[in-house]
């Protein structure tokens, strides 16, 4: 893929996915790295910040005699996640009206679209 | 590369990082490549332990990269190592030339010991020194500039060395020796008359030559209580480095690979 997925989105991408359904760490790369290129040491620290800022719980389960730490998205996961979405809306428009032309030198146009 | 070497060199890339964050890190991966269908292939994928180390570094903001940061038992125990963040290189070049010197001198001394290192001469009635040879000491600063260098092994320990605690006590270990022994005071500025009397044969480096009628006036001028001054500096640092080296053993996060996890 051309353009890399990193930073917020790549936390947006993250909590997106264990939302829809609690996930393990080799299951989420899997999931990540069907959609776009991701590097299977790029999800761990994401993973840890999430969970330090309260965002994601974790908990064991063991399965086939290996035991697998399991994500849960929390409330406050959830709520950023609805914040995430919307902001996402707005910057998809943005840069879909810059990469479209016409408008990208029209400021005013451009905050409109943010707005 | 096996999923165990695998697992052991990254905890060691991790060592300077928290217990809980090394586990962490070590446990997430180890799952990562019990769960993947073909080790092999995603060991073969995954970047090395030292990258994946230097990348959770960064990310997870921890700057300290020094072994030890995080004992503070030892830190407490050994006041020379201590917490701190990455030292210059121009530190590191300072304590290389420090270690460089202090192991040409030692080692100068101790050869001394053996051999007639104080001689009269009859025509001239000065005294001269045997010439200990120089390329002697050599593999010892190439070893003191490996050491310095290296994260792995325990020598790794002459990284945590803390240099402001270090040059106070050689600077108050040298204070203490000029108070005791007055004498030395003479020394300064060191001459080279003498030196040229006896090394005008051949060609050798001024830094050569400064460095030998430093340890010249060392050894023209050397008092039994100057052994104390060496004892501190020969036991005392190899002290820290075998002591921190236990401590770390000690302390080390072993894997427990489940069996027939392979």
């Amino acid at each position: 893929m051309t353009f890399t997925v990193a930073g917020k989105l790549l936390d947006a991408c993250v909590l997106g996915i264990i939302a829809d359904k609690d996930t393990y760490g080799y299951d989420l790369t899997q999931k990540v790295s069907f959609s776009f290129e991701v590097s299977e040491s790029a999800l761990y620290p994401v993973l840890r910040r999430l969970s330090k800022e309260g965002l994601l719980c974790s908990y064991d389960k063991s399965f086939d005699g290996r035991i697998r730490k399991y994500y849960h998205i929390t409330d406050l996961g959830q709520e950023k996640l609805e914040f995430y979405q919307e902001e996402w809306e707005i910057h998809e428009k943005t840069i879909k009206s810059l990469l479209t032309g016409g408008v990208q030198y029209d400021k005013k146009q451009i905050f409109k679209t943010a707005e | 590369m096996t999923r165990n070497k695998f697992l052991k060199q990254l905890n060691n890339q991790l060592q300077f990082f928290p217990t809980e964050e090394r586990e962490n890190a070590v446990l997430y991966y180890m799952e990562f490549l019990d769960e993947s269908e073909n080790i092999a292939e995603t060991l073969e994928s995954l970047p090395k332990p030292k990258e994946i180390a230097y990348k959770l570094r960064e990310e997870l903001g921890i700057t300290v990269n020094l072994p030890y940061d995080t004992q503070d038992g030892l830190l407490k125990r050994y006041s020379l190592v201590k917490e701190t963040d990455g030292k210059t290189i121009l530190l590191q070049l300072l304590f290389l030339a420090f270690l460089s010197f202090f192991y040409f001198t030692t080692l100068n001394l101790l050869s001394a010991f053996g051999l007639p290192f104080k001689v009269i001469d009859e025509d001239t009635g000065v005294f001269i020194v045997e010439n200990v040879p120089t390329f002697l000491s050599l593999p010892v600063i190439v070893f003191a500039f490996l050491t310095i260098g290296t994260k792995k092994g325990h020598f790794s320990i002459l990284r945590a060395f803390n240099f402001e605690a270090l040059l106070l006590l050689v600077l108050s270990l040298l204070a203490l020796r000029l108070l005791i022994l007055p004498q030395l005071w003479d020394l300064l500025p060191f001459t080279f008359e003498m030196e040229q009397r006896i090394y005008e044969q051949g060609y050798r480096s001024p830094l050569d030559k400064f460095y030998t009628a430093v340890v010249m006036n060392l050894l023209l001028n050397f008092h039994p209580l100057d052994m104390f001054f060496y004892f501190v500096f020969c036991i005392m640092i190899p002290f820290h480095v075998i002591g921190a080296t236990i401590q770390r053993k000690k302390s080390k996060f072993w894997l427990k690979v489940p069996k027939g996890a392979l």
